[in-house]
Protein backbone atom coordinates (compact mmCIF):
# COMPACT_ATOMS: atom_id res chain seq x y z
CA UNK A 1 0.00 0.00 0.00
CA UNK A 2 1.03 3.54 -1.08
CA UNK A 3 0.06 6.78 0.40
CA UNK A 4 0.41 9.79 -2.22
CA UNK A 5 0.80 13.18 -1.78
CA UNK A 6 -2.53 15.79 -2.92
CA UNK A 7 -3.58 18.72 -3.72
CA UNK A 8 -7.73 19.75 -3.72
CA UNK A 9 -9.27 20.67 -6.46
CA UNK A 10 -12.94 22.61 -6.78
CA UNK A 11 -14.78 21.06 -9.94
CA UNK A 12 -17.83 23.07 -11.30
CA UNK A 13 -19.24 20.82 -13.39
CA UNK A 14 -22.48 23.34 -13.61
CA UNK A 15 -23.79 26.50 -11.61
CA UNK A 16 -25.15 23.72 -8.76
CA UNK A 17 -22.97 21.10 -8.50
CA UNK A 18 -19.51 21.43 -7.23
CA UNK A 19 -17.16 19.28 -6.10
CA UNK A 20 -14.34 19.73 -4.08
CA UNK A 21 -11.70 17.10 -2.34
CA UNK A 22 -8.20 15.72 -2.27
CA UNK A 23 -6.54 13.90 -6.05
CA UNK A 24 -3.23 12.90 -6.31
CA UNK A 25 -0.53 14.97 -7.92
CA UNK A 26 -0.49 12.67 -10.70
CA UNK A 27 -4.07 12.70 -11.49
CA UNK A 28 -4.03 16.89 -11.67
CA UNK A 29 -3.45 16.63 -15.54
CA UNK A 30 -5.92 13.94 -16.39
CA UNK A 31 -8.44 16.36 -14.16
CA UNK A 32 -7.41 19.19 -16.21
CA UNK A 33 -7.96 17.85 -19.35
CA UNK A 34 -11.24 16.27 -18.52
CA UNK A 35 -12.69 19.32 -17.51
CA UNK A 36 -11.48 21.91 -18.79
CA UNK A 37 -9.71 24.96 -17.13
CA UNK A 38 -12.95 26.83 -16.57
CA UNK A 39 -14.18 24.28 -14.51
CA UNK A 40 -11.24 23.15 -12.28
CA UNK A 41 -9.80 25.36 -9.46
CA UNK A 42 -6.75 23.84 -8.51
CA UNK A 43 -5.75 24.57 -4.26
CA UNK A 44 -3.26 24.10 -1.89
CA UNK A 45 -0.85 20.80 -2.47
CA UNK A 46 0.07 18.63 0.42
CA UNK A 47 -2.83 20.22 3.25
CA UNK A 48 -5.00 17.17 3.48
CA UNK A 49 -4.66 13.80 4.26
CA UNK A 50 -2.63 11.60 1.47
CA UNK A 51 -4.39 9.52 -1.17
CA UNK A 52 -4.22 5.26 -0.25
CA UNK A 53 -3.75 3.09 -3.24
CA UNK A 54 -3.26 -0.54 -3.18
CA UNK A 55 -0.68 -0.86 -6.08
CA UNK A 56 0.25 0.95 -8.69
CA UNK A 57 -1.81 -0.99 -11.42
CA UNK A 58 -5.14 -0.62 -9.47
CA UNK A 59 -4.47 2.76 -9.15
CA UNK A 60 -3.92 2.85 -13.06
CA UNK A 61 -6.97 0.81 -13.62
CA UNK A 62 -8.66 3.39 -10.98
CA UNK A 63 -8.09 6.41 -13.56
CA UNK A 64 -8.45 4.09 -16.45
CA UNK A 65 -12.19 3.46 -15.38
CA UNK A 66 -12.51 7.41 -14.47
CA UNK A 67 -10.94 9.03 -17.28
CA UNK A 68 -11.26 6.08 -20.26
CA UNK A 69 -8.20 5.66 -22.56
CA UNK A 70 -8.48 7.79 -24.69
CA UNK A 71 -8.34 10.71 -22.77
CA UNK A 72 -5.14 8.86 -20.74
CA UNK A 73 -3.12 8.46 -23.90
CA UNK A 74 -4.37 12.77 -24.66
CA UNK A 75 -2.97 12.86 -21.38
CA UNK A 76 -0.19 10.90 -20.61
CA UNK A 77 1.14 9.44 -24.05
CA UNK A 78 0.82 6.07 -25.32
CA UNK A 79 2.56 4.58 -22.73
CA UNK A 80 0.41 5.62 -20.20
CA UNK A 81 0.48 3.02 -18.10
CA UNK A 82 4.26 3.18 -17.87
CA UNK A 83 4.28 7.36 -17.59
CA UNK A 84 1.63 7.01 -14.75
CA UNK A 85 3.56 4.20 -12.47
CA UNK A 86 6.68 6.23 -12.79
CA UNK A 87 4.73 9.14 -11.67
CA UNK A 88 3.56 7.70 -8.51
CA UNK A 89 6.93 6.26 -7.92
CA UNK A 90 8.73 9.47 -7.90
CA UNK A 91 6.13 11.03 -5.80
CA UNK A 92 6.32 8.13 -3.08
CA UNK A 93 9.90 9.28 -3.55
CA UNK A 94 10.11 12.83 -3.19
CA UNK A 95 8.06 12.59 -0.04
CA UNK A 96 10.35 10.25 1.62
CA UNK A 97 12.85 12.87 0.98
CA UNK A 98 10.97 15.99 2.35
CA UNK A 99 9.88 14.08 5.04
CA UNK A 100 13.23 12.34 5.81
CA UNK A 101 11.95 9.22 7.34
CA UNK A 102 11.84 5.72 6.05
CA UNK A 103 7.55 5.98 5.64
CA UNK A 104 6.88 9.01 5.11
CA UNK A 105 2.90 7.67 3.69
CA UNK A 106 1.51 7.34 7.28
CA UNK A 107 -2.07 8.37 7.53
CA UNK A 108 -2.71 11.34 9.50
CA UNK A 109 -5.16 10.64 11.64
CA UNK A 110 -7.29 14.28 11.03
CA UNK A 111 -10.52 12.91 12.31
CA UNK A 112 -12.96 15.98 12.16
CA UNK A 113 -15.99 15.66 14.26
CA UNK A 114 -19.14 17.27 12.46
CA UNK A 115 -21.93 19.15 14.13
CA UNK A 116 -24.99 18.63 13.10
CA UNK A 117 -28.31 20.75 13.34
CA UNK B 1 -23.13 -38.92 -19.39
CA UNK B 2 -22.03 -41.28 -21.85
CA UNK B 3 -22.39 -40.34 -25.70
CA UNK B 4 -25.43 -42.75 -27.34
CA UNK B 5 -23.73 -45.64 -29.37
CA UNK B 6 -24.57 -47.94 -31.99
CA UNK B 7 -24.69 -50.68 -29.90
CA UNK B 8 -27.41 -49.19 -27.98
CA UNK B 9 -29.70 -49.16 -31.15
CA UNK B 10 -28.80 -45.31 -31.56
CA UNK B 11 -27.15 -43.69 -34.28
CA UNK B 12 -25.43 -40.40 -34.44
CA UNK B 13 -26.32 -37.89 -36.32
CA UNK B 14 -24.68 -37.19 -40.06
CA UNK B 15 -23.12 -33.89 -41.16
CA UNK B 16 -26.03 -34.72 -44.16
CA UNK B 17 -28.37 -35.40 -41.80
CA UNK B 18 -27.69 -32.25 -39.86
CA UNK B 19 -28.68 -30.01 -42.90
CA UNK B 20 -30.99 -31.47 -43.81
CA UNK B 21 -33.09 -31.32 -40.89
CA UNK B 22 -32.09 -27.72 -40.59
CA UNK B 23 -34.77 -27.05 -43.33
CA UNK B 24 -37.43 -28.41 -42.21
CA UNK B 25 -36.90 -27.54 -38.53
CA UNK B 26 -36.24 -23.78 -38.40
CA UNK B 27 -40.08 -22.78 -37.73
CA UNK B 28 -39.70 -24.53 -34.17
CA UNK B 29 -36.77 -22.15 -33.24
CA UNK B 30 -38.56 -19.56 -34.37
CA UNK B 31 -40.46 -19.86 -31.18
CA UNK B 32 -37.19 -19.07 -29.51
CA UNK B 33 -36.56 -15.96 -28.16
CA UNK B 34 -33.10 -15.03 -27.24
CA UNK B 35 -32.41 -16.32 -23.24
CA UNK B 36 -30.80 -13.13 -21.45
CA UNK B 37 -27.43 -14.03 -20.65
CA UNK B 38 -26.59 -10.96 -18.97
CA UNK B 39 -29.84 -10.04 -17.45
CA UNK B 40 -29.33 -8.46 -13.71
CA UNK B 41 -32.28 -7.49 -11.04
CA UNK B 42 -31.70 -3.19 -10.76
CA UNK B 43 -33.45 -3.11 -7.15
CA UNK B 44 -32.18 0.77 -7.21
CA UNK B 45 -33.97 1.93 -10.31
CA UNK B 46 -37.19 -0.12 -9.90
CA UNK B 47 -37.97 1.58 -6.65
CA UNK B 48 -37.14 5.18 -8.14
CA UNK B 49 -39.37 4.01 -10.67
CA UNK B 50 -42.31 2.52 -8.87
CA UNK B 51 -42.22 6.20 -7.47
CA UNK B 52 -41.27 8.37 -10.16
CA UNK B 53 -42.74 12.17 -9.99
CA UNK B 54 -42.47 13.63 -13.71
CA UNK B 55 -41.40 17.32 -13.84
CA UNK B 56 -43.11 19.83 -16.21
CA UNK B 57 -39.72 21.16 -17.65
CA UNK B 58 -39.24 24.84 -17.88
CA UNK B 59 -36.44 26.55 -17.07
CA UNK B 60 -35.97 26.33 -13.23
CA UNK B 61 -34.65 30.03 -12.79
CA UNK B 62 -32.13 31.68 -14.89
CA UNK B 63 -29.36 29.47 -15.17
CA UNK B 64 -31.61 27.19 -16.57
CA UNK B 65 -32.22 23.64 -17.36
CA UNK B 66 -32.72 22.68 -13.81
CA UNK B 67 -35.42 20.96 -11.64
CA UNK B 68 -35.94 23.06 -8.18
CA UNK B 69 -37.10 22.05 -4.77
CA UNK B 70 -38.04 24.47 -2.33
CA UNK B 71 -36.23 23.03 1.36
CA UNK B 72 -37.39 24.62 4.79
CA UNK B 73 -33.80 24.98 6.23
CA UNK B 74 -35.36 26.47 9.82
CA UNK B 75 -37.83 27.85 11.67
CA UNK B 76 -35.92 30.99 11.10
CA UNK B 77 -35.43 33.74 13.60
CA UNK B 78 -37.63 33.69 16.50
CA UNK B 79 -39.40 36.12 19.24
CA UNK B 80 -41.12 33.53 21.35
CA UNK B 81 -41.05 34.04 25.26
CA UNK B 82 -43.33 33.58 28.11
CA UNK B 83 -45.03 36.52 29.02
CA UNK B 84 -47.31 38.15 31.62
CA UNK B 85 -48.76 41.53 32.38
CA UNK B 86 -46.49 43.78 34.70
CA UNK B 87 -49.59 45.78 36.00
CA UNK B 88 -53.28 45.96 35.46
CA UNK B 89 -52.94 48.07 32.76
CA UNK B 90 -49.29 47.30 31.60
CA UNK B 91 -49.04 44.95 29.19
CA UNK B 92 -45.51 43.24 28.76
CA UNK B 93 -43.56 43.62 25.61
CA UNK B 94 -43.85 41.01 22.61
CA UNK B 95 -41.61 41.33 19.68
CA UNK B 96 -42.48 40.05 16.17
CA UNK B 97 -39.84 38.43 14.09
CA UNK B 98 -39.40 38.18 10.33
CA UNK B 99 -38.85 34.87 9.11
CA UNK B 100 -36.82 33.99 6.38
CA UNK B 101 -36.94 30.09 6.31
CA UNK B 102 -36.99 28.89 2.68
CA UNK B 103 -34.76 28.38 0.32
CA UNK B 104 -34.40 26.97 -3.25
CA UNK B 105 -32.23 23.94 -4.25
CA UNK B 106 -31.71 23.61 -8.22
CA UNK B 107 -30.87 20.19 -9.53
CA UNK B 108 -29.39 20.21 -13.30
CA UNK B 109 -31.40 17.98 -15.25
CA UNK B 110 -29.51 15.55 -17.94
CA UNK B 111 -30.50 13.58 -21.66
CA UNK B 112 -29.50 10.21 -22.41
CA UNK B 113 -29.57 8.59 -25.67
CA UNK B 114 -28.79 5.20 -27.25
CA UNK B 115 -29.63 4.07 -30.81
CA UNK B 116 -28.90 1.59 -33.44
CA UNK B 117 -29.45 1.55 -37.10
CA UNK B 118 -29.63 -1.14 -39.86
CA UNK B 119 -29.00 -0.90 -43.29
CA UNK B 120 -32.40 -2.12 -45.95
CA UNK B 121 -30.25 -4.79 -47.32
CA UNK B 122 -29.88 -6.48 -43.67
CA UNK B 123 -33.14 -6.28 -42.94
CA UNK B 124 -33.80 -7.94 -45.99
CA UNK B 125 -31.60 -10.67 -45.34
CA UNK B 126 -33.45 -11.34 -42.22
CA UNK B 127 -36.59 -11.47 -44.02
CA UNK B 128 -37.95 -7.92 -42.85
CA UNK B 129 -39.17 -5.65 -45.34
CA UNK B 130 -38.70 -2.01 -44.69
CA UNK B 131 -39.27 1.24 -46.90
CA UNK B 132 -39.72 4.92 -46.51
CA UNK B 133 -43.90 4.88 -46.05
CA UNK B 134 -43.85 1.47 -43.84
CA UNK B 135 -42.64 0.25 -40.80
CA UNK B 136 -40.52 -2.87 -40.53
CA UNK B 137 -42.83 -5.84 -40.92
CA UNK B 138 -41.62 -9.26 -41.87
CA UNK B 139 -42.05 -10.29 -45.27
CA UNK B 140 -44.92 -13.43 -46.46
CA UNK B 141 -41.19 -15.67 -46.29
CA UNK B 142 -39.97 -14.54 -43.32
CA UNK B 143 -40.62 -17.59 -41.06
CA UNK B 144 -38.10 -19.76 -43.78
CA UNK B 145 -35.26 -17.00 -43.12
CA UNK B 146 -35.62 -15.88 -39.50
CA UNK B 147 -34.35 -17.56 -36.57
CA UNK B 148 -34.42 -14.15 -34.79
CA UNK B 149 -36.08 -10.93 -35.77
CA UNK B 150 -33.55 -8.91 -35.62
CA UNK B 151 -35.52 -5.82 -35.75
CA UNK B 152 -37.40 -6.85 -32.55
CA UNK B 153 -34.12 -7.85 -30.86
CA UNK B 154 -32.29 -4.77 -31.39
CA UNK B 155 -35.63 -2.62 -30.09
CA UNK B 156 -35.62 -5.05 -26.82
CA UNK B 157 -31.91 -4.51 -26.08
CA UNK B 158 -31.86 -1.59 -27.00
CA UNK B 159 -34.39 -0.83 -24.05
CA UNK B 160 -32.55 -3.47 -21.74
CA UNK B 161 -29.04 -1.41 -22.36
CA UNK B 162 -30.66 1.90 -21.97
CA UNK B 163 -31.93 0.47 -18.29
CA UNK B 164 -28.38 -0.84 -18.11
CA UNK B 165 -26.75 2.46 -18.42
CA UNK B 166 -29.36 4.51 -16.56
CA UNK B 167 -29.26 1.68 -13.85
CA UNK B 168 -25.49 2.11 -13.13
CA UNK B 169 -25.66 6.40 -13.93
CA UNK B 170 -28.12 6.46 -11.03
CA UNK B 171 -25.64 4.53 -8.72
CA UNK B 172 -22.64 7.42 -9.56
CA UNK B 173 -21.89 10.51 -8.52
CA UNK B 174 -22.31 12.09 -11.96
CA UNK B 175 -18.55 12.62 -12.73
CA UNK B 176 -18.17 9.21 -14.48
CA UNK B 177 -19.18 8.31 -17.84
CA UNK B 178 -21.18 4.69 -17.14
CA UNK B 179 -20.64 3.80 -21.38
CA UNK B 180 -18.24 3.72 -23.59
CA UNK B 181 -18.90 6.25 -26.27
CA UNK B 182 -17.00 10.07 -25.23
CA UNK B 183 -19.32 12.50 -24.00
CA UNK B 184 -18.51 15.85 -22.44
CA UNK B 185 -17.82 15.41 -19.06
CA UNK B 186 -20.50 17.55 -17.03
CA UNK B 187 -23.19 15.90 -19.50
CA UNK B 188 -23.85 12.57 -16.78
CA UNK B 189 -26.83 12.88 -14.32
CA UNK B 190 -25.52 12.88 -10.90
CA UNK B 191 -26.78 9.80 -8.87
CA UNK B 192 -26.92 8.02 -5.77
CA UNK B 193 -23.21 8.57 -4.89
CA UNK B 194 -23.60 12.22 -5.74
CA UNK B 195 -26.77 12.49 -3.34
CA UNK B 196 -25.70 10.04 -0.61
CA UNK B 197 -22.04 10.46 0.01
CA UNK B 198 -19.67 9.49 2.14
CA UNK B 199 -18.01 13.01 2.72
CA UNK B 200 -21.10 15.74 2.12
CA UNK B 201 -19.23 18.64 3.05
CA UNK B 202 -17.00 18.25 -0.06
CA UNK B 203 -19.81 18.74 -2.28
CA UNK B 204 -21.76 21.37 -3.53
CA UNK B 205 -25.53 20.78 -4.25
CA UNK B 206 -28.31 22.70 -5.56
CA UNK B 207 -26.43 25.67 -4.68
CA UNK B 208 -26.53 25.04 -1.09
CA UNK B 209 -23.43 25.92 0.59
CA UNK B 210 -20.98 23.34 1.68
CA UNK B 211 -21.26 24.06 5.05
CA UNK B 212 -24.56 23.81 5.78
CA UNK B 213 -24.98 20.80 7.38
CA UNK B 214 -28.83 20.72 7.54
CA UNK B 215 -28.31 20.01 3.85
CA UNK B 216 -25.90 16.87 4.64
CA UNK B 217 -26.53 13.66 4.06
CA UNK B 218 -25.41 11.13 7.30
CA UNK B 219 -22.17 9.18 6.51
CA UNK B 220 -20.38 6.36 8.66
CA UNK B 221 -17.12 4.28 7.36
CA UNK B 222 -16.39 3.16 10.77
CA UNK B 223 -14.90 6.49 12.34
CA UNK B 224 -18.17 7.44 14.08
CA UNK B 225 -21.50 8.96 12.86
CA UNK B 226 -20.40 11.83 10.26
CA UNK B 227 -16.89 11.38 11.46
CA UNK B 228 -14.85 12.43 8.46
CA UNK B 229 -11.28 11.10 8.46
CA UNK B 230 -9.36 8.58 6.91
CA UNK B 231 -10.64 5.50 6.04
CA UNK B 232 -9.50 2.55 8.06
CA UNK B 233 -8.41 -0.45 6.34
CA UNK B 234 -11.47 -2.27 6.80
CA UNK B 235 -13.20 -0.04 5.12
CA UNK B 236 -16.04 -0.06 7.73
CA UNK B 237 -17.41 -1.79 11.16
CA UNK B 238 -16.62 -5.50 12.30
CA UNK B 239 -19.62 -7.64 12.84
CA UNK B 240 -19.81 -6.80 16.62
CA UNK B 241 -20.63 -2.95 16.43
CA UNK B 242 -22.20 -3.03 13.29
CA UNK B 243 -25.89 -2.99 14.63
CA UNK B 244 -25.04 -0.49 16.91
CA UNK B 245 -23.55 1.97 14.61
CA UNK B 246 -26.59 1.67 11.83
CA UNK B 247 -28.99 2.08 15.18
CA UNK B 248 -26.99 5.57 16.03
CA UNK B 249 -27.25 6.57 11.95
CA UNK B 250 -31.09 4.90 12.07
CA UNK B 251 -32.12 7.42 14.82
CA UNK B 252 -29.76 10.12 13.49
CA UNK B 253 -32.22 9.56 9.55
CA UNK B 254 -34.79 9.73 11.70
CA UNK B 255 -34.43 12.59 14.11
CA UNK B 256 -36.01 15.38 11.62
CA UNK B 257 -38.59 12.72 10.49
CA UNK B 258 -39.74 9.85 8.90
CA UNK B 259 -37.94 6.60 8.54
CA UNK B 260 -35.41 5.05 6.08
CA UNK B 261 -37.79 2.93 4.05
CA UNK B 262 -35.36 1.37 1.49
CA UNK B 263 -32.10 -0.28 2.55
CA UNK B 264 -29.31 -1.20 -0.75
CA UNK B 265 -26.26 -2.84 0.34
CA UNK B 266 -23.19 -4.86 -1.15
CA UNK B 267 -22.36 -8.54 -0.89
CA UNK B 268 -19.49 -7.61 1.70
CA UNK B 269 -21.72 -5.53 4.02
CA UNK B 270 -24.65 -8.17 3.59
CA UNK B 271 -21.98 -11.29 4.65
CA UNK B 272 -21.17 -8.57 7.60
CA UNK B 273 -24.80 -8.23 8.57
CA UNK B 274 -25.34 -11.85 7.87
CA UNK B 275 -23.00 -12.41 10.79
CA UNK B 276 -23.53 -9.40 13.34
CA UNK B 277 -27.51 -11.01 12.84
CA UNK B 278 -26.52 -13.93 13.68
CA UNK B 279 -24.96 -13.25 17.08
CA UNK B 280 -27.50 -10.42 18.13
CA UNK B 281 -31.18 -10.91 18.84
CA UNK B 282 -32.87 -13.05 16.01
CA UNK B 283 -35.24 -9.98 15.31
CA UNK B 284 -32.93 -8.45 13.00
CA UNK B 285 -32.00 -11.42 10.38
CA UNK B 286 -36.20 -13.18 10.76
CA UNK B 287 -39.22 -11.54 10.94
CA UNK B 288 -41.74 -14.52 9.74
CA UNK B 289 -45.12 -13.14 8.82
CA UNK B 290 -43.53 -9.52 7.59
CA UNK B 291 -42.66 -10.44 4.13
CA UNK B 292 -45.43 -9.34 2.30
CA UNK B 293 -45.48 -5.66 4.75
CA UNK B 294 -43.09 -5.21 6.91
CA UNK B 295 -44.12 -2.26 8.34
CA UNK B 296 -41.25 0.47 7.64
CA UNK B 297 -41.05 -0.41 4.05
CA UNK B 298 -41.87 1.78 1.18
CA UNK B 299 -45.25 0.42 0.91
CA UNK B 300 -45.38 1.45 -2.87
CA UNK B 301 -42.98 -1.25 -3.63
CA UNK B 302 -43.24 -5.39 -3.12
CA UNK B 303 -40.74 -7.45 -1.74
CA UNK B 304 -41.31 -10.05 -3.30
CA UNK B 305 -40.69 -8.31 -6.82
CA UNK B 306 -37.19 -7.12 -5.98
CA UNK B 307 -35.72 -10.11 -6.82
CA UNK B 308 -32.20 -9.67 -4.57
CA UNK B 309 -34.28 -9.71 -1.40
CA UNK B 310 -31.61 -11.22 1.11
CA UNK B 311 -33.80 -12.58 3.68
CA UNK B 312 -32.82 -10.15 6.51
CA UNK B 313 -34.21 -6.92 7.65
CA UNK B 314 -33.36 -4.41 9.68
CA UNK B 315 -36.04 -2.13 11.99
CA UNK B 316 -38.76 -3.78 9.81
CA UNK B 317 -37.17 -2.62 6.40
CA UNK B 318 -36.00 -5.60 4.46
CA UNK B 319 -32.00 -5.57 3.23
CA UNK B 320 -32.26 -5.65 -0.30
CA UNK B 321 -29.08 -7.06 -2.21
CA UNK B 322 -27.95 -4.39 -5.06
CA UNK B 323 -25.96 -6.30 -7.55
CA UNK B 324 -25.37 -3.46 -10.12
CA UNK B 325 -22.83 -2.37 -6.49
CA UNK B 326 -20.21 -4.70 -8.86
CA UNK B 327 -20.73 -2.55 -11.44
CA UNK B 328 -20.64 1.40 -10.21
CA UNK B 329 -17.25 -0.06 -8.01
CA UNK B 330 -15.77 -0.70 -11.28
CA UNK B 331 -16.65 2.79 -12.86
CA UNK B 332 -15.33 4.72 -9.89
CA UNK B 333 -13.54 2.50 -7.86
CA UNK B 334 -15.23 3.10 -4.72
CA UNK B 335 -14.42 6.39 -4.43
CA UNK B 336 -17.02 8.47 -2.85
CA UNK B 337 -16.24 12.83 -2.92
CA UNK B 338 -12.47 10.32 -2.88
CA UNK B 339 -13.36 8.77 0.47
CA UNK B 340 -12.65 4.86 -1.03
CA UNK B 341 -14.80 2.77 0.40
CA UNK B 342 -15.92 0.18 -1.78
CA UNK B 343 -19.42 0.05 -3.03
CA UNK B 344 -19.11 -4.12 -1.67
CA UNK B 345 -18.85 -2.30 2.09
CA UNK B 346 -21.89 -0.17 1.44
CA UNK B 347 -25.81 -0.23 2.92
CA UNK B 348 -27.32 2.89 1.85
CA UNK B 349 -30.50 3.86 4.01
CA UNK B 350 -33.14 5.99 2.18
CA UNK B 351 -36.12 7.89 2.58
CA UNK B 352 -37.84 7.40 -0.76
CA UNK B 353 -40.73 9.73 0.53
CA UNK B 354 -37.63 11.83 0.23
CA UNK B 355 -35.94 11.08 -3.15
CA UNK B 356 -37.28 11.32 -6.29
CA UNK B 357 -36.52 10.25 -9.81
CA UNK B 358 -37.65 13.14 -12.13
CA UNK B 359 -38.36 11.93 -15.57
CA UNK B 360 -38.99 15.68 -17.58
CA UNK B 361 -42.78 15.01 -18.84
CA UNK B 362 -43.24 12.96 -22.24
CA UNK B 363 -39.37 12.15 -22.19
CA UNK B 364 -38.90 9.53 -20.11
CA UNK B 365 -37.33 6.59 -22.09
CA UNK B 366 -39.40 7.34 -25.24
CA UNK B 367 -38.87 5.83 -28.78
CA UNK B 368 -37.22 7.84 -31.53
CA UNK B 369 -37.55 7.54 -35.13
CA UNK B 370 -34.98 9.93 -36.73
CA UNK B 371 -35.08 10.19 -40.48
CA UNK B 372 -33.07 8.77 -42.95
CA UNK B 373 -30.55 10.17 -44.34
CA UNK B 374 -31.38 11.11 -48.56
CA UNK B 375 -27.38 9.63 -49.30
CA UNK B 376 -27.73 6.37 -47.53
CA UNK B 377 -30.69 3.45 -47.10
CA UNK B 378 -29.74 3.44 -43.30
CA UNK B 379 -32.51 3.39 -40.61
CA UNK B 380 -32.39 4.41 -37.30
CA UNK B 381 -34.09 4.20 -33.97
CA UNK B 382 -33.15 5.35 -30.96
CA UNK B 383 -34.11 6.00 -27.25
CA UNK B 384 -34.26 9.00 -25.09
CA UNK B 385 -34.51 9.78 -21.09
CA UNK B 386 -34.40 13.29 -19.67
CA UNK B 387 -34.61 14.10 -16.29
CA UNK B 388 -32.62 13.97 -12.78
CA UNK B 389 -32.57 12.57 -9.06
CA UNK B 390 -33.74 15.22 -6.42
CA UNK B 391 -33.90 15.19 -3.00
CA UNK B 392 -35.78 17.25 -0.81
CA UNK B 393 -33.72 16.44 2.27
CA UNK B 394 -30.52 14.66 2.48
CA UNK B 395 -30.54 14.40 6.29
CA UNK B 396 -33.01 11.62 5.89
CA UNK B 397 -30.81 9.70 4.37
CA UNK B 398 -27.03 8.10 5.23
CA UNK B 399 -24.85 5.61 4.19
CA UNK B 400 -22.65 3.19 6.24
CA UNK B 401 -20.00 0.05 5.42
CA UNK B 402 -19.34 -2.68 7.39
CA UNK B 403 -15.98 -4.85 6.77
CA UNK B 404 -17.62 -8.26 5.98
CA UNK B 405 -15.89 -9.67 8.99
Amino acid sequence: MYLMPTVEVEIRKDNFSIYTYDIPLYEVPATLNHWGPESLTIGEKGVSEPFEIESYEQEVERLWHKYGEPQLRATYGAQYQEALSKAMKEHVEKERVIDGSENTAQPKNGTSPETRV
Amino acid sequence: MALPTASTGQMTLTATDVTSLGYVSLANFLKNKPIDQVAQQRPLLKALMAKKKPYGGGSGGAAGKTIVEQVRTSYGSSEFKWFGDTGLATGDDVAYAVKDTTRQVHFPWNSAHDGFKFSEDYLLGNGILIGDSQNPRNSGDASLVQLTNVFNEAMESLRLGFEEMLDLSLHLDGQYNPGSTAMTPNAAINGLDYLVNMNPSALGIGGIAFGETWWHNHFDYGLGLDISGAVPAAKGYPNATLIANMQTMWRACQKNGGSPNFLLAGTDFIKGYELASATAMSRYAVQPGSMSAPWNYDPSLEIKDMGTFTGLFFNGVPIIWDPSFDAANAKDGGSSMNKIVPWTNRCYMLNLNHMFLRPIEGNDMIARKPPREHTSYNYYWGMTWRGALTVNRRNCHGVISASGA
